[in-house]
């Protein structure tokens, strides 16, 4: 007999779609899920990257929020199979990607990124960079906490100059392997979207690069708010060499928010010029569905506003408190804006039928495994694990002395 | 060499586990994975196994012929019974059976089961006759009006 649920919700779907579609593209299967999935690669990526620019290209005034940018990317890095896991369903059976992956699939290489992305370059960095904390901390803690400190030193509490040099030169060669790791993980998964014929809203060679420029946009204002409220939570003035660290910060969160806009831009103007056969149905969705999402929180608050504060404060000699006070702004608009970035092009690329004359939309439910709660546990869960790990592993100690073996030079 | 003993302690762990992915991995791809192609062989038995829960277009007609000749000069012709009755095949085997026996009575809302198929929508190809089903005859059931194994009305 027929299910009667089943009968009541494919004719609520109905009524959702306008125009022509394929039957199959009355529901979305790429859901909120996905969209979070390349926002958390993407502050993965970024906050690496920035973290890289302290370490392997020597910008030293950012060493204050280095240790913590490593953190946050790791942070989020162990949450970021979450997404997929939760909309695939059956986690018992995500071993099987490592095990009998298809070669032939990029989607199934994610496990092997991912691993190698983890193990090899996040964890390894982190690890050769707080060695030394590592060992302290194994002799200095009480009883439990000093197990565990001490399983992590691996039973080697050799500090000496020149153990921590090997430290700091192999941590450098570890970041030297991270920065394509970094590219590698997040183009990865621009590729994937590139790569998906069936919707002209994602197929485009650019998309890997315009990933990956907007997850450095998204990554360096992340380490911005949690560097900036983390000063504030500790009741540190964010003064003197922390100035500089955010003044750095936001100089490149300016250049990388630049680059980024203008590619997407680019791709926009080009696609507009082109006017294809899928630009009609696209325009119609702009002006509908996509109208708040992508004009108005995308493109407005998340990039011409913050471009125009950060621009405003690099030229205008203004107040240190006034500058705070706009980068603090720019990076959670930007944050913003780039969360709105993956929503419109997830689930925005799926709205338009391969017809080209057809439209559905998508409703977000608040329970259940896809619906609003879980993607908001989902992104709270990376703050809570950094607050751990920020516990475990305080990045402060050198915070204030640049010059110590975690912001460039040996000890030799 | 002598102040990197955390390097090879490290290196060693890296081995270790690279080799045990490889031992376990061994353990877990199933037996016959990839004897085909790019799944397990055995899966197909294991379906093949499963009872079979539809009877098929022609199961029904030895004894329902009264409906399917209806049904045959009518516009619903080309619809299967199991389409609109669900799978049948218990039914078919035992006709008696009360757990078995198809619904007479669709899914409820009765309107919204015909909906599925005729309610308006211009997505539909035109050939499937629509309504709406807030102006057709609301709040009646269609099969007031419609034989559904002979839908057409006498005009
Ligand atoms: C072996 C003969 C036989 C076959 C084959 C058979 N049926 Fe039946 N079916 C019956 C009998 C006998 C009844 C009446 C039982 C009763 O009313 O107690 C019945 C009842 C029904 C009813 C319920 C009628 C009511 O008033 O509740 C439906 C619906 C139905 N069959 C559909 C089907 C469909 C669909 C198929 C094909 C998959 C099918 N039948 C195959 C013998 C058969
Ligand atoms: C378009 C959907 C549809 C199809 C196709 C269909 N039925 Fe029905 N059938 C119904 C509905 C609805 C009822 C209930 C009618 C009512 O309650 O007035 C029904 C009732 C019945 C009954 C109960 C007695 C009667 O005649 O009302 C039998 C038996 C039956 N169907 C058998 C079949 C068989 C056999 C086939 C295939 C030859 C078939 N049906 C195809 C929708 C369908
Ligand atoms: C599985 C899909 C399906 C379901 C369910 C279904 N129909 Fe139909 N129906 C069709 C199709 C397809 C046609 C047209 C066939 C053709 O014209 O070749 C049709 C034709 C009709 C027509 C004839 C229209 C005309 O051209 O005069 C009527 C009336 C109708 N259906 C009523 C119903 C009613 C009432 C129900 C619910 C009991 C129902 N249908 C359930 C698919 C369905
Ligand atoms: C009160 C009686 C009545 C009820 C109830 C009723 N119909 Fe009809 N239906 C008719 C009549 C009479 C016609 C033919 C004249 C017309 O087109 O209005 C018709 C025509 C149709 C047609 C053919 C339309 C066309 O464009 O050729 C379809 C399809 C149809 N009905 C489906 C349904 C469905 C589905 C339901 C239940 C949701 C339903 N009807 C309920 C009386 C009814």
């Amino acid at each position: 007999m027929i299910d009667s649920h089943l009968i009541n919700e494919f004719y609520e779907a109905l009524e959702r779609v306008s125009g022509y579609i394929y039957p199959n593209e009355i529901e979305l299967q790429w859901s909120v899920l996905i969209v979070l999935y390349p926002y958390i690669t993407g502050l993965v990526a970024g906050a690496f990257i920035l973290a890289s620019l302290v370490r392997v290209f020597k910008v030293d005034e950012m060493a204050p929020a280095y240790r913590l940018a490593l953190l946050t990317s790791l942070a989020f890095l162990l949450v970021a199979p979450m997404p997929l896991n939760a909309h695939l369903g059956h986690p018992e059976r995500a071993y099987e990607i490592l095990v009998t992956p298809n070669t032939n699939s990029a989607m199934a290489m994610f496990g092997f990124v991912y691993l190698w992305y983890l193990t090899i370059v996040l964890l390894l960095e982190v690890w050769f960079d707080y060695r030394k904390d590592i060992v302290i901390l194994s002799k200095t803690k009480p009883a439990p906490l000093r197990w565990f400190y001490k399983i992590l030193t691996l039973g080697v509490d050799d500090i000496s100059p020149r153990a921590l040099a090997l430290d700091d030169k192999i941590g450098r060669a570890i970041t030297v392997i991270g920065v394509p790791s970094a590219v590698l993980l997040h183009g990865y998964v621009g590729f994937i979207f590139g790569s998906i014929k069936a919707i002209p809203w994602w197929s485009t060679a650019l998309m890997p690069i315009i990933f990956l420029f907007s997850a450095m946009v998204s990554g360096i204002a992340a380490v911005m708010v949690i560097y900036m409220f983390s000063c504030w939570l500790r009741g540190e003035q964010i003064v003197g060499a922390r100035m500089k660290c955010v003044d750095t910060i936001a100089r490149y969160l300016l250049v990388s928010l630049i680059v980024s806009f203008s590619l997407e831009a680019l791709e926009m103007i080009q696609k507009a010029y082109e006017a294809e056969e899928h630009y009609d149905i696209t325009v119609v969705m702009l002006e509908g569905m996509l109208y708040l999402s992508m004009l108005v929180v995308q493109v407005f608050l998340g990039s011409i506003v913050p471009m125009i504060f950060l621009g405003f404060v690099r030229i205008a000699n203004v107040h240190e408190r006034v500058r705070k006070a706009v980068y603090a702004v720019s990076s959670l608009l930007i944050l913003l804006g780039v969360l709105a970035m993956r929503w419109n092009v997830v689930i925005g690329g799926q709205f338009v039928s391969k017809s080209f004359r057809g439209i559905t939309t998508y409703k977000l439910g608040i329970a259940g495994r896809e619906g609003l709660l879980s993607a908001a546990i989902i992104l709270i869960l990376p703050v809570l694990i950094l607050a751990v790990l920020v516990k475990l592993f305080p990045p402060w100690e050198s915070a204030d002395k640049p010059t110590e073996a975690t912001a460039g030079d040996p000890i030799s | 060499m002598k102040n990197a003993r955390h390097v090879l302690r490290l290196a060693a762990i890296l081995v270790v586990g690279v080799t045990s992915f490889i031992v376990v991995r061994r353990l877990l791809v199933p037996a016959t994975f990839g004897e085909i192609g790019h799944y397990r062989a055995a899966a197909i038995e294991q379906i093949k196994s499963k009872p079979v829960r539809h009877a098929g277009a022609d199961a029904c007609v030895d004894c329902h012929s009264d409906v399917s000749d209806l049904k045959s000069t009518s516009k619903h012709a080309g619809i299967h019974c199991e389409s609109c009755h669900g799978p049948g095949a218990a039914h078919a085997e035992d006709p008696d059976s009360a757990d078995a026996r198809p619904t007479r009575h669709l899914a409820q809302p009765r309107r919204l089961f015909c909906g599925a198929c005729h309610s308006e929508s211009i997505s539909r190809p035109p050939f499937m006759r629509q309504v709406h089903l807030e102006i057709h005859y609301p709040k009646q059931p269609c099969t007031d009006c419609h034989q559904s194994h002979h839908p057409e009305v006498e005009k």
